[in-house]
């Protein structure tokens, strides 16, 4: 028993992508996930460590203009996001935007 | 959170990358004929529309408010002249500088008519505003907020 059809490996990346997506709808989703973390706590992370503090608003919204950027290259292809997750992508980019301009205080850069 | 001016530009700036997100995603969904595109959503686009109209409405607002305080007069104290012409007279020509500079820049590299038009309304209303404030500061000579 596996846990869904293994794709083409042999037409692309490309294909291989979109056939893993058409098998398990939620990878995709799942990559957007991981990269927006893996920016959101790998830079406040290391800012922190070189720096002693770390500037978390500015970190999520360099991983949502990240992830927006990667959801709008994945909308080319037909079958891997849908409108409903790229919506949600945007709208967590726009609030990592507003968590970010609302968190400067006076003569803050 | 800062003072008036921080908390302003911070409320405008969001306005800003809310319009530019949804209007690259828009923009970038026609030129590579994308399968899925934002506009097919109607909230993004009622929320574009209405933020566009925000800022408008903050750039015309910044208008009204300038033309008001070159009209108005201080009562005649020790530090502040009464018309504060001195003050009033050359700063708008400053102003007119840095715009002509914005409008330079934003048509070499955005063309003259495209959707992030908005934005040099939008920088153009933030000059304007943070003029006044100075300007009162100067002439005034206490903080405005």
């Amino acid at each position: 028993m596996t846990l869904f059809d293994e794709p083409n490996l042999t037409g692309g990346i490309d294909d291989a992508l979109i056939s893993t997506a058409q098998e398990v709808p939620t990878f995709p989703i799942m990559i957007l996930v991981f990269v927006f973390f893996t920016i959101l706590l790998g830079g406040a992370t290391a800012q922190k460590k070189r720096t002693g503090s770390s500037d978390v608003p500015m970190w999520a919204v360099l991983a949502g203009l990240s992830t927006t950027f990667l959801a709008l290259i994945m909308t080319m292809g037909e079958g891997i996001i849908d409108l409903a997750t790229l919506g949600i992508v945007i709208a967590v980019t726009i609030l990592c935007g507003l968590w970010f301009f609302l968190s400067k205080v006076r003569g803050e850069q | 959170m800062g003072g008036l001016n921080n908390f302003v530009i911070s409320l405008v700036l969001v306005g800003l990358f809310s319009i530019s997100i949804i209007t690259f995603g828009t923009l970038f969904a026609t030129d590579n004929d994308a399968h899925i595109t934002i506009s097919d959503d109607p909230d993004f686009s009622a929320a574009s529309n209405e933020l566009t109209q925000n800022v408008t409405s903050f750039y015309s607002d910044v208008n009204t408010s300038s033309d008001a305080m070159y009209q108005s007069t201080i009562s005649s104290q020790t530090e502040a002249t009464e018309g504060g012409t001195a003050f009033k007279t050359s700063p708008r020509a400053s102003l007119a500088l840095a715009v002509s500079m914005l409008t330079l820049g934003f048509k070499k590299i955005f063309g003259a008519d495209t959707g992030f038009a908005i934005f040099l309304t939008a920088l153009i209303g933030v000059l304007g505003f943070l003029l006044i404030m100075y300007l009162y500061k100067a002439w005034a000579g206490r903080s405005p907020d």
